[in-house]
């Protein structure tokens, strides 16, 4: 069975789609909440973390625009362009480009998308970023253009370490020095010995999206020789201006001060 | 037109907002992705106009359904509609106001705002199952071929 068959295969629960019913979406199927429910079983704080994630989409993409000047945002593993997504608070005339792995979710994305000027949506691979950039259609879209921003966000605990740093050694010989690499470090500084942590897990490992939680220090390692600008990485916590009160003592024992990674703006 | 009443002021219209804005906090972890904390001022503003608006006779029932529509698509969850409409209720209760307290006892506002909520909301799962059902054809396109 190929990668894509797998995907759409609906009588078995896939990562993306448990990650939209916990976003509270609908792009679900009964299979994907049932496993979903059990891991919230485990880690009932995991839809607000999801949700403290998905939430930066439109804050990043404001300052990437606004604040830094950015015209082209290049987002890999986007899942679905819903309201909430970069899109949506970009001003006129900037080109956002979206990808994820998943046909289903790429044709659903043309649904929704349907004729937005400056927005596309290809199927690509985050694993391999290449894939992505060096597409006939993108290179048509961006030219030449390298000063752009490109936004990893909410996906680095499913790849491996040989994946970000590969991808890390790509999009920084790929990119101009003016560009960004926005980059979730997912998962970072999570209890690793924590047993409903290791459960969720495993059922993840079963369903054939093994996850990965490490430290941000070497999270940090990996990135290189991208370096996080003055901001340093924000804990998802001090993003959205709120406290460790969000979270009971327990809950912070597993999550850890950031409640689910934090996020930096990269420079080269 | 229903005269201003003393509690509609622009301080009780902060209150307003303000006890909105809280319980859009309070709930936002069961509303959907759009409700996020940088929206919560905007909204909690927009739904003090509409009251305000609706008290003063500027605006009728069908525009307070529109707005629980626009609720709907801006990814309010139930709780914090509901939530809203007992704060709303009780602010229209508490002024002590004839008119305002009809509002509350008749649900003049509330009604029609939980009515357009529930038909925003039936409407995006019917659009959601639409674009879902298409994305799957297609995504099977290849594979069925």
């Amino acid at each position: 069975m190929s990668n894509s068959e797998s995907i759409i295969d609906m009588s078995r629960p896939s990562a993306g789609r448990m990650y939209d019913y916990m976003l509270g979406g609908h792009h679900n199927f009964e299979v994907d909440r049932q496993a979903a429910d059990q891991v919230v079983k485990m880690l009932p704080f995991l839809p607000k973390a999801a949700r403290l994630q998905r939430w930066c989409l439109q804050d990043l993409a404001i300052e990437l625009t606004e604040k830094r000047g950015y015209d082209i945002i290049i987002d890999f593993a986007s899942g679905l362009p819903t309201n909430d997504h970069i899109h949506h608070v970009v001003p006129e005339g900037t080109t956002v480009i979206y990808s994820d792995f998943d046909p289903i979710v790429v044709e659903y994305a043309r649904e929704i998308l349907a004729d937005t000027p400056n927005v596309h949506f290809f199927q690509a691979d985050a694993r391999h970023p290449e894939e992505l950039l060096n597409r006939p259609a993108v290179k048509d879209i961006i030219g030449d253009r390298r000063d752009v921003a490109l936004v990893y966000w909410g996906l680095s605990a499913f790849l491996s370490d040989e994946d970000i740093a590969n991808a890390a050694r790509y999009l920084y010989d790929w990119a101009d020095p003016a560009s960004t690499w926005v980059f979730m470090a997912q998962g970072a500084d999570m209890d690793p010995n924590s047993p409903d942590l290791m459960a969720m897990m495993q059922v993840y490992e079963k369903i054939g999206s093994p996850l990965i939680f490490r430290a941000l220090n070497w999270v940090e390692q990996l990135v290189q020789p991208w370096h996080p600008d003055e901001n340093n990485y924000v804990s998802l916590l001090d993003w959205h201006g709120m406290d460790t009160r969000e979270l009971d003592p327990e809950e912070m024992q597993t999550w850890g001060p950031a409640a689910g990674g934090y996020g930096a703006y990269l420079r080269k | 037109m229903t005269e201003l009443p003393e509690p509609l002021n622009s301080l009780n219209c902060e209150r307003l907002a303000a006890e909105l804005k809280q319980v859009l906090q309070a709930t936002m972890f069961t509303s959907t992705l759009r409700v996020s904390p940088r929206h919560l001022q905007q909204m909690a503003n927009d739904l003090t106009n509409a009251v305000s608006a609706f008290i003063q006779g500027a605006v009728d029932a069908e525009a307070i359904h529109r707005h629980g529509r626009h609720l709907a698509d801006n990814g309010c969850g139930h709780k914090a509609v509901i939530e809203q409409a007992h704060i709303i209720n009780r602010f229209c209760w508490e002024t002590a106001t004839p008119a305002l307290q009809q509002i509350a006892l008749t649900g003049g506002f509330t009604r029609p705002l939980l009515e357009g909520y529930m038909r925003g909301r039936e409407e995006s799962l019917l659009r959601e199952q639409e674009r879902t059902q298409n994305a799957l054809a297609r995504a099977r396109e290849p594979l069925d071929q």
